[in-house]
């Protein structure tokens, strides 16, 4: 527990437990309900067998399988380089360097995807699939690896005065003492490769598609829910051996961070190598804007002109409540999580379930469950902020986690000698040592709402489209004037999307 | 030899070192000894190629280093902490820098065997580092830097924490080995009475 002794243990406990109640409510009435709710009604063993002997599904799946595992190899390829450069070195504009990779992660799935598909051209589907994925992915990669490879740079001081280059200090030094790092962020890669909706239904198009688009395309077009609860049961049961067998317990090796050793200046050639490596980043997005502003040859601000201000307006007022959503459950988990004593790994456990059923499967179990009577909330438009804000939950919980290894049991031993009840501590050290990443998690869970595509697209109706709704639809019809709008609402999603991030001067973190 | 030519450095607005110069011969040892927060780490850092520094220059055996990138170096550093790679068992440590060399397996296996006696610590030679003990630690350290032949050896407090018992029997084989290595060694410390022991020359910084 927290280290705090004797008769408050039981207090902070109960502090604890009141805060894990609003969360776990939220996370059975909103996921684990409709999630059962669809596996009873329309679960039949006949479909879940059948799924093993259809040809489409099998080549469905082996297309899923093969691209969430290149993906995950190119961006674990990308990332961990890079990560090592950035933990050991100082060079001119890494700041921005940094940025320009680990944004991409909270782009719209929608935008990259069209980004993408217009560099290739619409040739070679599986290939783009796969760079777009590690385009995203790279950042996880540098996120998760960066501080494991950070906290070991005396061994790569170490390695350096013996003899080892750059090179081998990365294979022979980062690589096995991150090892479990990587690994980690391998997995989380791969899952949200296979679970991918955006980019594989805008790039595979009809030909290649995954399990995730499939069930998709099964409920909703074809309205065939027993396939595709058979799919989205297996999807989930194959992501959860994924992660029993994959996943590693802890870090291979602990040490106290050595903030106290000076980064390493790189040389010239690297720098410009790093440089040419990051501004690869910067393609997609230049592609978007040029595409927003030229058609035929010409210049012209037509797209421009079409935007509808309603949805954008629509888009952050969705974007606003879903943060403060977020926000409240990711601290409320936090203050639980931290004091709930015995029961804190089983809340840790339940409420990071959001992670494991798709998005897709959340708005599918979402119509098929509250559609009659007083329980129909299927057009309420509160329902899509309130989706925004359980999907974005995990990760504002992690930012906020983070900044919270910080305080120690002492810290809080120290708030109570000095006169803090429990309640006061919580308060004044837990709370207070968040208080100034929870802006930066606020933003990061206003642009996940922003640019969430795979719940919105089952539950939004024309009267709740958001913007990255209208941009599919948008580049899903003829006419030049269609494709223009659809990349300048792509523009203006990337533009507000990276404001935000920029103007938390967290954009590297 | 070693020389170091008037060498500053600053991080931010803070300068750490000022104009520092001197000079060790081979198989000399020279002392560094000042307070904490000196910057004698940090010196060490520079000549080892860690650290750019502002103004100056490093010269071994008469030659600018300066440009020469810190693992051509031939520099070997006793890091404080010992910073042993915890991947790898003691003797797989000890020959991380002759494997970087590229010396054949078995002049590789012989090399790690002699520095396995010469710091007593044969005992040792196949367990992992996290279980090691201060003394033993750093006794794995000095072998390592020492394997593959350095022209100059950086010590960073060697001995700061060891408790005197032991202190008196690591002093001892440390100086034996530094002795038969023939290097310019630098030894950083604090303490005036260790740097009178190890030392021909002091350098107060």
């Amino acid at each position: 527990m927290v280290g705090v002794s004797g008769l408050s243990v039981r207090r902070f406990q109960r502090i604890g437990l009141i805060a894990a109640v609003p969360v776990l409510l939220t996370v059975v009435v909103l996921i684990l309900w409709p999630a059962t709710n669809i596996v009873i009604r329309y679960f039949r063993w006949d479909y879940f067998t059948s799924i093993f002997s259809d040809d489409r599904i099998q080549r469905v799946m082996w297309i899923s399988v093969t691209q969430a595992t290149l993906s995950t190899t190119l961006a674990v390829l990308v990332g961990v380089p890079l990560a090592s450069l950035f933990a050991k070195h100082h060079f001119p504009g890494k700041r921005f360097a940094s940025a320009l990779v680990t944004v991409p992660f909270v782009l719209p799935s929608v935008v990259v995807a069209i980004a993408a598909l217009s560099l290739s051209g619409g040739e070679r589907p599986l290939l783009t699939i796969v760079v777009a994925h590690a385009f995203f992915n790279v950042a996880v990669v540098v996120r998760i690896v960066r501080p494991s490879i950070a906290s070991n740079t005396s061994f790569d001081h170490a390695a350096t005065t013996l003899g080892a280059g750059a090179l081998k200090r990365l294979i022979q030094v980062d690589v096995p003492l991150a090892r479990h790092s990587i690994q980690n962020a391998a997995v989380v890669t791969f899952i949200f490769c296979f679970t991918s909706y955006g980019v594989v239904r805008i790039i595979g198009g009809l030909s290649t598609t995954t399990t995730e688009v499939e069930i998709y395309t099964r409920a909703i077009q074809l309205g065939d829910m027993s396939t595709a609860v058979a799919l989205a049961l297996v999807q989930t049961l194959f992501l959860a051996i994924v992660t029993l067998v994959f996943r590693p317990a802890a870090e291979a090796f602990r040490f106290k961070p050595s903030t106290s050793i000076e980064l390493r200046r790189l040389r010239p050639p690297s720098v410009i190598g790093t440089w040419a490596t990051c501004g690869l980043f910067f393609v997609p997005i230049a592609v978007i804007v040029l595409k927003s502003l030229r058609s035929r040859g010409k210049w012209t601000t037509a797209g421009w002109e079409q935007i509808d201000l309603g949805i954008v307006l629509r888009s952050l007022t969705f974007a606003v409540i879903a943060s403060a959503l977020s926000l409240l459950l990711a601290g409320l988990l936090m203050v639980a999580t931290t004091y709930a004593g015995a029961s804190s790994r089983l809340i840790g456990v339940i409420a990071s379930i959001p992670i494991a059923v798709s998005a897709i499967v959340l708005g599918i179990g979402i119509v098929a469950t509250f559609n009659s009577g007083w329980m129909d909330i299927r057009g309420a438009i509160w329902l899509i902020p309130v989706m925004h804000a359980i999907v974005a939950t995990p990760i504002t919980f992690r930012i906020l986690r983070a900044s919270l290894d910080a305080i120690t049991s002492d810290h809080r031993a120290a708030a109570a000698t000095l006169g803090a009840s429990p309640l006061r501590t919580v308060l004044t050290v837990d709370l207070d040592a968040v208080r100034k990443s929870a802006l930066y998690a606020g933003v990061v869970s206003g642009c996940v709402s922003l640019g969430e595509f795979g719940a919105t697209s089952v539950l939004a109706r024309d009267s709740s489209r958001t913007i990255p709704i209208e941009i599919s639809r948008l580049l899903g019809k003829p006419g030049d004037l269609n494709q223009l709008h659809g990349y300048a609402l792509a523009t203006l999603l990337l533009l507000m999307i990276s404001t935000a991030i920029f103007s938390t001067g967290k954009s590297d973190a | 030899m070693l020389e170091v030519r008037g060498v500053s450095v600053s991080f931010g607005a803070v300068e750490v070192l000022r104009d520092v110069s001197f000079m060790v011969n081979d198989a000399q040892t020279a002392a560094l000894l000042g307070p904490s927060g000196v910057g004698k780490s940090t010196l060490l850092r520079v000549i080892a190629g860690l650290v750019d520094p502002d103004t100056g220059g490093i010269f071994i055996n008469a030659k600018d280093v300066s440009q020469i990138a810190p693992h051509r170096r031939e520099v070997g550093l006793v890091f404080q902490d010992n910073a042993l790679l915890p991947h790898l068992t003691v003797s797989g440590n000890i020959a991380y820098g002759l494997r970087q060399k590229r010396l054949p397996r078995r002049d590789r296996a012989r090399r790690v065997a002699d520095l396995l006696t010469m710091m007593r610590i044969e005992n040792l030679r196949d367990r992992k580092v996290d279980t090691l003990s201060g003394g033993e630690a750093k006794r794995v350290a000095v072998a390592r830097t020492l394997a593959p032949e350095p022209n100059v050896v950086l010590l960073d407090e060697p001995l700061t924490g060891l408790d005197s018992e032991i202190y008196e029997s690591v002093i001892t084989d440390l100086t034996a080995a530094l002795k038969k290595s023939q290097a310019s060694v630098v030894w950083v410390t604090h303490n005036l009475n260790e740097a009178e022991r190890v030392a021909s020359e002091i350098i107060r910084l």
